[in-house]
């Protein structure tokens, strides 16, 4: 118990020096601007085109929910392509490894800072939610006063909560990998990308049920334009998701711990 | 003052005295490292006790680094023994490093932390409690003469406060032993004069192991001297020691005309010379018979001079110059290590 307690508080050291060195690099705010200037501009253009529509509230949704995902696929690279790049580039791993820390608390600390701060980015799509809100819940001059579904809201955030555990931990890996940001940041997107690409193999195998459900199983687009788009909340994708996070995670510790074995 | 290695040139062992009965610090027994094929490291073993502030030195590329990384537990050596405050480095190496201060080179720190607020991380991280850590933080502070620039974005400061910043952090968990790698390399001399100020007040407390390749900073600063070489120890022991040593060390010139390999061979011959370089030849003449000047080294305590003029007198050959001066610190690290190439 003390043990774990001693362990928790070096993690949360690290995560609260990285949660801040997020909001001190410009890096972090260009992403938040790009990602809500995209999808300000996309909304806007739902609302426009989605207008007549009966269901207008939910299919403004939906179609900003699915599409927001592809927008996802270069936040992740971009946030951890510092956290070990940076470290090594400039030798300061050095002094982080020579006080008494552990490989496996820079690693998690670090990634919480990561996923709590991806998190916050994703938060900025409430605002949209929230215009549909109030426009939906003012019922003026026979508009449809339904306002957005808000299980859709959460089971889209769990989605993207659990999308946020592959991507990061696969791009911190990819930080471990290099001592150049930008190449830490191509071999995380790489990665990611692999994941939303997969899902070709649905159309490659378009007469084998058994291949179309394994590519479809372990495509990360698949799942959010099927499930988490729509309010389904489908635990295979939690579980594979999480899974991969840990191996991501374990292999970074151990890429971290390599130095000792040349 | 001891000397590894069958160095002809071998300074005699002396006796130890004062500090280095001490409990040792930090005990370094026959560590080897290499990189791949090369070999940075080769059985190096040493000593740093308490309270001395022992200088490691070097040329570049000697293995320094490599051996403070070691110590600190960043990097493992292959073999051998490294003990820091009695934890093994390889089987505690956490116990290690919660007893270390370590500065490493170039001074990597945050750039976009303020200088109180990189402190306070450091020490959560080093685990010093809540309740001291404010305390140690303003010693620490104090201590390495950075109280001023606590409010100040790291990254605006000049190399010289980020050095002492680091120092700052080496210094927070009041550690057994400071490790610090070229800690002056960068600065300009007022910076380095201030550092070294610094340092010396710090040393009066603490073991401190510094490494560099400025023969002078140990001269200034340090009680012991550790000499490494491609990745060997050359030499050890006290600076007095060193000096003593450097005193009695000397460097004899002749100016001798005659059969030039006769006279190299039989200068060799005589008691005590360890070496004779041929200088080049004085611009008056005489061709190959012509008076050219002879570097004869001297070991310590010998003083071959009267030999030297008894050889040349049976010998038939001219002299017209025969001059001892004491060895400078310079020249006896030079020739410890520079005597391979």
């Amino acid at each position: 118990m003390r043990s774990t307690l001693r362990f928790l508080s070096k993690v949360h050291a690290i995560f609260l020096r990285e949660l801040s060195a997020f909001f001190l690099s410009p890096v972090a705010y260009i992403v938040i601007f790009l990602f809500v200037f995209a999808n300000g501009l996309l909304f806007f253009l739902d609302c426009l085109g989605l207008s007549d529509h009966p269901q207008q509230i939910t299919r403004i949704l939906q179609s900003r929910f699915s599409f927001a995902i592809f927008l996802a696929i270069p936040v992740s690279p971009l946030l951890t392509m510092r956290l070990f790049a940076e470290e090594k580039r400039s030798g300061s791993i050095e002094l982080l490894m020579t006080t008494p820390v552990t490989e496996a608390q820079v690693v998690t600390g670090k990634f919480l800072a990561t996923q709590l701060f991806y998190m916050l980015i994703w938060s900025t799509l409430l605002l949209f939610v929230l215009v549909l809100e109030v426009l939906g819940g003012s019922s003026a001059e026979g508009f449809v006063s339904a306002g957005p579904d808000w299980g859709t809201v959460w089971s889209f955030y769990i989605g993207l909560f659990f999308l946020g555990l592959l991507t990061n931990s696969l791009g911190i890996l990819a930080s471990t990998l290099s001592n150049n940001q930008l190449v830490a940041a191509v071999l995380a997107l790489c990665g990611t990308l692999a994941f939303f690409v997969v899902h070709l193999g649905v159309w490659i195998f378009y007469d084998s049920v058994e291949f179309q459900r394994l590519f479809e199983y372990m495509s990360i687009n698949a799942h959010f334009t099927h499930d988490y788009s729509r309010g389904i909340v489908d635990l295979r994708y939690l579980a594979y998701c999480t899974s991969l996070m840990l191996l991501f995670l374990f292999f970074s510790i151990r890429v971290v711990e390599a130095r000792k074995h040349r | 003052m001891s000397l590894e290695g069958a160095d002809p040139r071998a300074i005699p062992p002396r006796p130890s005295q004062g500090l280095e009965t001490a409990a040792p610090v930090v005990e370094v027994i026959e560590l080897s490292k290499s990189y791949g094929p090369v070999r940075a490291l080769d059985r190096v073993t040493f000593d740093v006790r308490e309270g001395q502030i022992v200088g490691f030195l070097g040329p570049n590329g000697a293995g320094k680094s490599t051996t403070l990384r070691i110590l600190a537990g960043f990097l493992p050596g292959d073999s051998g023994i490294v003990r820091v405050a009695g934890h093994d480095v390889r089987e505690d190496s956490l116990a290690v490093r919660s007893e270390i201060g370590y500065l490493p080179e170039g001074v990597p720190l945050y750039p976009d932390m303020r200088v109180i607020e990189y402190l306070r991380y450091r020490a959560r991280l080093k685990g010093i409690p809540r309740s001291k850590r404010k305390r140690q933080i303003d010693a620490s502070l104090e201590a390495a003469d950075v109280t001023d620039v606590r409010r100040r974005i790291i990254g605006t400061l000049s190399r010289g406060y980020r050095q002492r910043i680091g120092l700052a952090d080496a210094l927070l968990s009041e550690p057994k032993v400071l490790i610090l790698d070229e800690p002056t390399v960068g600065l300009d001399p007022e910076q380095v004069r201030h550092f070294r100020e610094v340092l010396r007040a710090v040393g009066q407390e603490r073991t401190v192991f510094l490494s560099t390749h400025i023969l002078q900073e140990v001269e200034i600063v340090c009680s012991h001297v550790v000499i490494i070489h491609r990745g060997r120890i050359a030499a050890r022991g006290s600076r007095d020691e060193l000096r003593s040593v450097v005193g009695s060390r000397a460097k004899i010139t002749v100016e001798i005309a005659g059969s030039r390999s006769a006279i190299e061979r039989e200068l060799q011959r005589i008691d005590g010379v360890t070496r004779v370089e041929v200088g080049p030849s004085s611009d008056d003449g005489g061709g190959s018979e012509g008076y050219k000047p002879y570097f004869v080294y001297a070991a310590a305590d010998t003083d071959p001079r009267e030999e030297m003029f008894r050889l040349v007198a049976a010998s038939g050959w001219r002299l017209r110059r025969l001059e001892r001066e004491a060895l400078p610190l310079e020249d006896v690290f030079l020739d410890i290590v520079g005597g391979e190439n």
